[in-house]
C-alpha cells in the first residue's frame, strides 16, 4: 500500500461523519495489506454484558472496509446497493480490525468480501459482502454514502 | 406480561430498553411502539450522523437503527425475556435518506421456532422508503436479557 492510498483512505474516513463519530481508522498490516480500525469505546457497543460492538457498527466497519479498498484503489464508489453480514462469533475486545477482498471489479459494480477480528485474523467475528456502485470512469460521480 | 405488552404499556419501559443498548442511546434511537412480533423505532435528525455535506443519515446508521427496530420485533416475539444475538443481516439501500429527515423503522418477526427468528424491517423518511434489512437472530441460553423486562410483581 502507498502513502498516497493510504492518505485518500484517511481523508475520506475524515471527511465522514459517522465514521469520525465512530472513530473508524483507516492502517497498514505487515503484509502492506489496507486494513479499517473500530476502537471498542463503549458508545459502540450493543450487548453491554460481554462487551459487544453492535451489529449495526459491524455492518459500519464491514461496509467501510470495502469502500477504503475501493478508494486505496482510486476507484469513487458512489452508493452501498447492498451488503450482507453474517456474526460468527462474540465481537468483543480493545478494537476491531476489518480487511476487504475485491471480488469483482466490473463498470458499474464492485463486489467486495470481508472479514473482521478482534485479536485473530484466523477466528473472525464477522464477514460480509456487499455490492458497491462505481462512479463513471472518466467522471466524478456525486457520492453519497 | 410479555415483553411486547410491557413495553407497549409502559414509555419508562420503552426508554430503559434503548438506554440498554449504548450505541442506540448514543445516536439518539427511540422505541415507540410494540405489538405482539413488531416494534417502531424513531431516530431524530442529528447533523452529526449525516453522510456528508449536504446528506442525509449515512447507511451505517441505517444499520444501527434496523439491526435494533429488528432484535425490538424479536423481544416482541418472546414470552419471556431472553438473550439474543444477531445471526445475519441484509440491508438494501435503494435510496439515500433526505438530509434533515427524521427516520421511522418499522421492524416484523416473521418466523420464531423458538430458537431462531426471521426479521424484516424498512426505514422511511416520511413516505420515502430508504433502507430495508432482513435479518436473523438466535437465541442466546445461559446468558442474562439485556433487560429484564419483568411484568410481575411491579
Amino acid at each position: 500500500m502507498t502513502d498516497p492510498a493510504l492518505a485518500r483512505a484517511g481523508a475520506w474516513l475524515a471527511a465522514n461523519p459517522f465514521a469520525v463519530l465512530l472513530r473508524l481508522e483507516a492502517r497498514v498490516d505487515e503484509a502492506g495489506g489496507l486494513i479499517c480500525v473500530l476502537p471498542m469505546r463503549p458508545e459502540v457497543i450493543g450487548n453491554f454484558r460481554i462487551g459487544a460492538a453492535h451489529g449495526g457498527a459491524l455492518v459500519m466497519l464491514l461496509e467501510t472496509a470495502g469502500e477504503l479498498e475501493l478508494c486505496a484503489r482510486g476507484l469513487v464508489c458512489t452508493q452501498v446497493i447492498d451488503s450482507s453480514v453474517d456474526y460468527l462469533r462474540p465481537a468483543t475486545g480493545a478494537a476491531l480490525h476489518a480487511r476487504a477482498v475485491l471480488v469483482r471489479q466490473g463498470r458499474r459494480v464492485a463486489n467486495l468480501r470481508m472479514t473482521a477480528w478482534s485479536d485473530d485474523p484466523s477466528r473472525p467475528v464477522v464477514s460480509g459482502q456487499a455490492n458497491y456502485r462505481l462512479a463513471a470512469p472518466g467522471g466524478v460521480g456525486s457520492s453519497r454514502t | 406480561m410479555r415483553p411486547y405488552q410491557l413495553l407497549d404499556a409502559r414509555p419508562a419501559a420503552r426508554t430503559a430498553y434503548t438506554a440498554c443498548i449504548p450505541l442506540a442511546a448514543a445516536l439518539g434511537l427511540v422505541l415507540t411502539q410494540t405489538a405482539p412480533r413488531r416494534a417502531c423505532m424513531h431516530l431524530p435528525w442529528r447533523a452529526d450522523l449525516a453522510g456528508g455535506p449536504d446528506q442525509g443519515v449515512h447507511r451505517g446508521v441505517l444499520a444501527v437503527l434496523l439491526d435494533s427496530v429488528c432484535g425490538a420485533a424479536v423481544m416482541c416475539a418472546l414470552d419471556n425475556a431472553q438473550s439474543f444475538s444477531t445471526l445475519s443481516l441484509r440491508m438494501e439501500y435503494p435510496l439515500p435518506a433526505p438530509p434533515g429527515a427524521d427516520l421511522i423503522a418499522q421492524a416484523g418477526c416473521l418466523d420464531f421456532d423458538g430458537e431462531v427468528a426471521y426479521v424484516h424491517a424498512d426505514a422511511r423518511a416520511g413516505e420515502q422508503l430508504v433502507a430495508r434489512a432482513a435479518g436473523t437472530f438466535i437465541v442466546v441460553h445461559g446468558r442474562a436479557p439485556l433487560h429484564a423486562l419483568e411484568g410481575a410483581g411491579d
